[in-house]
């Protein structure tokens, strides 16, 4: 049977992973279990074919009039997304029993989050682009309120569907103004109109004003600043894995999406506006790092140090050169695994129902639980940027491409920021190794465990040999696809 | 004036062992971290000691074929391809020459002796698993700064080193002051450190765009001349700042005295005969970089010099036996870079290795007296110790003499060619400073071997009844730096002495050669004032504290308001905490209050008034801080857009 479109195989990754999404969503309506580990393993196993589906090649090109493209961008952030979901997962096979999570729609929600994800990345159209993000959120806004008797985390939700609505709105307004003076929505013909027509003549106030309104609408959901303030409260009421899951797969999504409309389709204006990514990226980092001085909630504090590294790939965006895109796309794995190890350690140290936060709450660790003390040291030093792991290659490889762009005082500035950032990281391994405090039963939390070790292993091999991910991040980000 | 002859470039000998030597102490951790204390005290010790000294035979197997081979030979071992950016790429590559072999030698011999030692310091403390995890871990690193034939990687040992001084320094953190001791030596270093990166991006940036990339030693050496002179004397400088970081110069040297809140070893190991050298060793091996930014040089100069007149002046009012040492150390790297400044970098790596001896020897030296004292670190609660502790007192006494300078021992000749090459070099005013150094240097040791092992013990009958002297693990350790200490200067006897400086001939391949300008007169007479001042030194120190610590009193009087600050370390701590630590911690403060909304309390209260309903949430949004959200986001929104739209 021929299907009636051209280039369908290009859909297949996504496809399958909504089709998966309702698979597990049935499967669930007659799970015995309440602790749904069995839904979880499906689940992750839907992610891997996800990944495996989008790496073996099948139909690379454009689908649907240039709405949706498979080029080896969208590849890197399927692999990408798809391993870090499969993170997720598996935190949360140990944690949704211990967070008292009762509903199984838990894991479907993480699969359609995904497929969200999944068409954002690989969106040559605006319009796509938005319903990507759309589903995305929607199915994100629900997972953070997914302990629905847990005041803290209905919170989180409503704060997040609410400045998040906001932020759609403004998105949209940026699309829909951007659409009238370029009079389409596929990004080739939208770079086309502004590279052909002068955009700085009479209808150029319109189209920078559509540029802004897209540029806050994605600083939102970059968590930059000063549109970062609901991720310490968001991160902090959520579940721990759904964080970890904000954090670092809807992070890497929204750059994703940053990468492709602003750095690419809008880079003919990137010039005029490379100052204001610069005054971002620089606030960014600055704020985020000197407010998470003062954090003693660890997840506060893992929410402002993301808030910083939003900051650091900033300076990479503001470069705006190939290397420097391939950087943010090599700093985006490196982050999005560190912060899985840092989150999944605090979903480890969950007694039952209540999630250690407080940095206190890490004393002993070291003694206690040597292992997990271990996990947590790699990942805190990562995002120091202690060499050899993969923070410290990642910062490498963004602030040597900024240098080579010209931005030496952005440079200096994000080396002062690691610099204060070190402060922070290290109130936890000084709670963890340097004070006492008697050992905690705790369940065996193999899913967890294993996650945790794994991340933390993913992050000393990624900065020990970073060669093949930096390559295949070089390829995707010179590959990207526009559309017609 | 100095002569300095560019390193001629040799072909690298490609050999394939020079990994093993950082990876065998890090076979050493692995397996401390997964036996664990279950392995039992005595296999942990001989595996802790053995990687190290399976590193030392291959360091003396690389040594050898560079003092066999002809000069010049290097020997290089590329094992991968670490990161690459663009054209540029950074490779896991390790070098020896002449420079690094004797590095090396330093940081496997006398380290494995520490380790050695630390077998019986650590044989009553319970967590020595770690303790040797650590420390193995330590050398590992240190061995990898050592061998790394570029800046990055070179990097990661500088940086590895910082995380296990750091550890080891909080080692024992039942006490709360040791953890923030060790808090602050990180975060001071990491001071450095940024200084450090971005001198090297600059060089990164630089070397990329006149043609030259790479950041390897060789390539930064030879293609300085291509580079702007602005960007050679930045990037000098701010790699100055980085080793004045890790090697405790003036004005980052804050945080080593108080590191000696570490467990003994480790200040004889990591705070005194390798970690420290580092900043030194940087610099040397950049020597191409450094001789092309005279400017930068005489800032070197001068710090150097300044770091060590100061330090020994605050080092004759400590009474902390361990205190007295670390300023000393402080003191000591300032003649190192004093010698860097003027360009005897062979000089300054000579002083590396003889302070190496006598320093790692005074502080295990240190060890064994608190040890048979039983934690006691007070120098005015000692005394009489010659007779309790002989071979402690031997060692000690031996190690004395060296530092102060007195002829024939090692530290005599390492410290008169510093003090030549700075007096051969111009600068009358750096050498006034640095004799002026030697005699205190002298006079503090005295005072300090005086007040421990001569006269009467001051600690009370109770405490002098339990003294006793360290295990033999202990004393062997001592004994052969003794004989270091003692006889390991002849390697570099002058050529007005009828030596041939052999350690210079060595290592003038890598680092150049330097002439001195000066007549034999000259040089002799130098030789006299320095001597001379030694004697000075030890004169008075014995005539003042012969009969005890009451000397400090006569002292102080003397200098009235002087002996207070010399006391306080001139209150540099309280300075940095108002220009540095407040301000930073005041912006953090106003940022939060700015930017972080007390969630927290607010739900306190959300819950305190029972409402645990949706309605709740609603009402909470209705007063609470959402709408306080949407304003920045709209105000951001404004500004963005205005933004975008005037600047088109």
């Amino acid at each position: 049977m021929t299907l009636p479109i051209a280039n369908i195989e290009v859909l297949y990754p996504l496809m399958f992973a909504c089709a998966w999404g309702l698979l597990v969503l049935t499967v669930e309506m007659f799970s015995l279990s309440r602790r749904f580990v069995g839904i979880g393993w499906l689940s992750a196993l839907g992610l891997a074919a996800v990944a495996g589906i989008s790496l073996s090649g099948q139909g690379a090109g454009e689908v649907f009039a240039g709405a949706v493209a498979l080029d080896a961008f969208s590849v890197y952030f399927y692999v990408l997304l798809s391993v870090l979901a499969i993170f997720a997962v598996f935190l949360s096979m140990d944690y949704v029993p211990l967070a008292g999570i009762i509903h199984g729609e838990f894991y479907p929600l993480i699969l359609f989050a995904v497929a969200g994800l999944l068409v954002m990345v690989s969106a040559t159209d605006l319009i796509v682009m938005f319903l990507g993000l759309e589903t995305m959120s929607m199915a994100v806004y629900v997972l953070a309120g997914i302990r629905k008797d847990e005041l803290r985390s209905n919170e989180a939700a409503l704060k997040y569907f609410l400045l998040g609505a906001f932020a759609s709105a403004l998105l949209l307004y940026g699309i829909a103004l951007i659409y009238a003076i370029t009079g389409s929505t596929v990004l080739g013909s939208v770079a086309n109109a502004i590279a052909s027509t002068d955009y700085l003549a009479a209808d150029s106030l319109v189209l920078m004003l559509g540029v802004g309104m897209l540029l806050a609408g994605f600083a939102f959901k970059i968590a930059a600043v000063p549109f970062h303030l609901w991720t310490p409260d968001v991160y902090e009421g959520a579940p721990t894995t759904v964080s970890a899951f904000m954090a670092t797969a809807v992070k890497a999504g929204a750059f994703a999406a940053l990468l492709r409309i602003v750095l690419v389709a809008l880079a003919p204006v990137m010039p005029d506006l490379s100052w204001l990514m610069w005054v971002l990226a620089a606030s960014t980092m600055t704020m985020g790092n000197f407010v998470a001085l003062r954090q003693t909630n660890v997840k506060r504090m893992l929410a402002y140090s993301s808030i910083a590294h939003t900051g650091y790939l900033l300076v990479g965006v503001t470069a705006a050169t190939a290397e420097a895109g391939a950087a943010v796309l090599y700093y985006l794995a490196a982050y999005g695994v560190m912060n899985i190890g840092a989150f999944g350690v605090l979903a480890a140290l969950t007694r039952r129902r209540h999630a250690l936060q407080e940095i206190s709450d890490f004393a002993g660790l070291g003694q206690n639980r040597p292992v997990l003390a271990l996990v947590m040291s790699i990942c805190m030093l990562s995002l120091m940027g202690m060499p050899p792991l993969a923070g410290f290659v990642g910062k490498f490889y963004l602030f040597t491409a900024a240098l080579e762009a010209g931005y030496t005082v952005l440079v200096v500035i994000a080396v002062l920021n690691s610099v204060v950032s070190a402060a922070y990281y290290l109130g936890v391994l000084r709670a963890m190794y340097f004070q006492s405090a008697d050992a905690e039963e705790y369940s065996p939390r193999p899913y967890l465990n294993f996650a945790v070790t794994a991340a933390a292993a993913v992050t000393v091999a990624l900065g020990l040999a970073p060669s093949p991910v930096m390559g295949a991040a070089s390829r995707a980000f010179s590959s990207i696809i526009l559309g017609p | 004036m100095t002569m300095h002859t560019p390193a001629p470039q040799e072909a690298a000998l490609v050999v394939d062992y020079l990994r093993y030597i950082p990876l065998a102490p890090l076979v050493g951790v692995l397996i401390h971290l997964i036996l664990g204390q279950r392995a039992g005290r005595a296999v942990t010790n001989i595996v802790a000691c053995s990687v190290v000294y399976v590193s030392f035979m291959l360091a003396l197997n690389a040594f050898w074929s560079i003092y066999t081979g002809t000069p010049g030979t290097v020997l290089s071992d590329h094992v991968y391809s670490w990161i690459s950016a663009g054209e540029v790429s950074v490779d896991f590559s390790l070098k020896v020459d002449a420079l690094s072999a004797l590095m090396c030698m330093i940081v496997t011999g006398v380290g494995f002796l520490i380790h050695v030692y630390s077998t019986g310091y650590m044989w009553h403390d319970p967590d020595y698993a770690r303790f040797f995890a650590y420390l193995n871990l330590f050398t590992a690193a240190m061995l990898l700064l050592v061998l790394a034939d570029n800046l990055i990687l070179m990097f990661v040992g500088w940086e590895g080193v910082g995380l296990c001084s750091y550890l080891l320094i909080g080692f024992w953190y039942t006490d709360m002051a040791k953890a923030s001791a060790g808090k602050k030596a990180f975060l001071v270093n990491r001071i450095g450190d940024a200084a450090f990166l971005i001198g090297a991006f600059m060089l990164f940036w630089g070397l990329a765009s006149a043609g030259h990339p790479g950041l390897s030693f060789a390539n930064i050496n030879a293609n300085v001349d291509a580079l702007p002179h602005a960007l050679v004397v930045g990037a000098a400088l701010l790699l100055f700042v980085g080793a004045t970081g890790k090697s405790a110069q003036i004005p980052l040297f804050v945080w080593l005295p108080d590191a000696m809140a570490g467990p003994t070893p480790v200040s004889a190991l990591i705070h005194a005969a390798t970690m420290v050298t580092a900043g030194i060793y940087m610099v040397a091996r950049l020597n191409g970089l450094y001789m092309a930014a005279p400017e930068a040089m005489n800032v070197v100069a001068v710090i150097g010099a300044t770091t060590a007149l100061m330090a020994a002046t605050i080092g004759v009012a400590q009474t902390d036996i361990k205190k007295v040492l670390a300023y000393s150390t402080v003191s000591q790297l300032g003649y190192m870079f004093l010698a860097l400044g003027v360009g005897a970098f062979g000089a300054a790596v000579f002083h590396v290795m003889t302070h190496a001896f006598f320093k790692a020897l005074l502080f295990l030296g240190a060890g064994s007296v608190i040890h048979g004292l039983h934690e006691e670190q007070d120098i005015r609660k000692m005394g009489g110790l010659r007779s309790k502790m002989p071979h402690t007192y031997w060692t000690f006494a031996v190690a004395t003499l060296a530092i102060a300078g007195v002829p024939g021992l090692s530290g005599f000749f390492s410290k008169d060619e510093i003090l030549a090459a700075t007096f051969d070099h111009g600068n009358y005013g750096l050498w006034a400073m640095g004799v002026m150094a030697a005699g205190l240097t002298a006079f503090y040791m005295t005072r300090l071997t005086v007040l421990t092992f001569f006269g009467e013990f001051r600690g009370g009958a109770q405490a002098e009844s339990r003294i006793h002297e360290s295990p033999g693990s202990m004393v062997l350790p001592l004994a052969v730096l003794a004989v270091l200490a003692a006889i390991g200067g002849y390697v570099g006897v002058p050529h007005v002495l009828g030596g041939h400086n052999q350690i210079g001939a060595f290592l003038a391949p890598v680092v150049g050669h330097h002439e001195f300008q000066i007549s034999a007169a000259t040089e002799y007479a130098l030789m006299a004032v320095s001597v001379g001042v030694a004697f000075a030194g030890i004169f008075f120190a014995w005539r003042l504290y012969r009969r005890g610590p009451e000397g400090d009193k006569v002292l102080s009087d003397w200098l009235t308001g002087g002996y207070e600050g010399m006391a306080g370390a001139y209150f540099l701590d309280d300075v940095y905490d108002a220009l540095v630590v407040r301000p930073i911690r005041r912006t953090s403060e106003w940022l939060w209050r700015v930017f972080d909304v007390e969630v927290v309390d607010g739900l306190a209260n959300g819950i305190a008034s029972a409402v645990t309903n949706i309605g709740g949430v609603w009402r909470r949004w209705a007063t609470g801080n959402v709408q306080h959200y949407l304003l920045t986001v709209l105000i951001g929104v404004a500004a963005l857009v205005l933004a975008v739209t005037v600047r088109s």
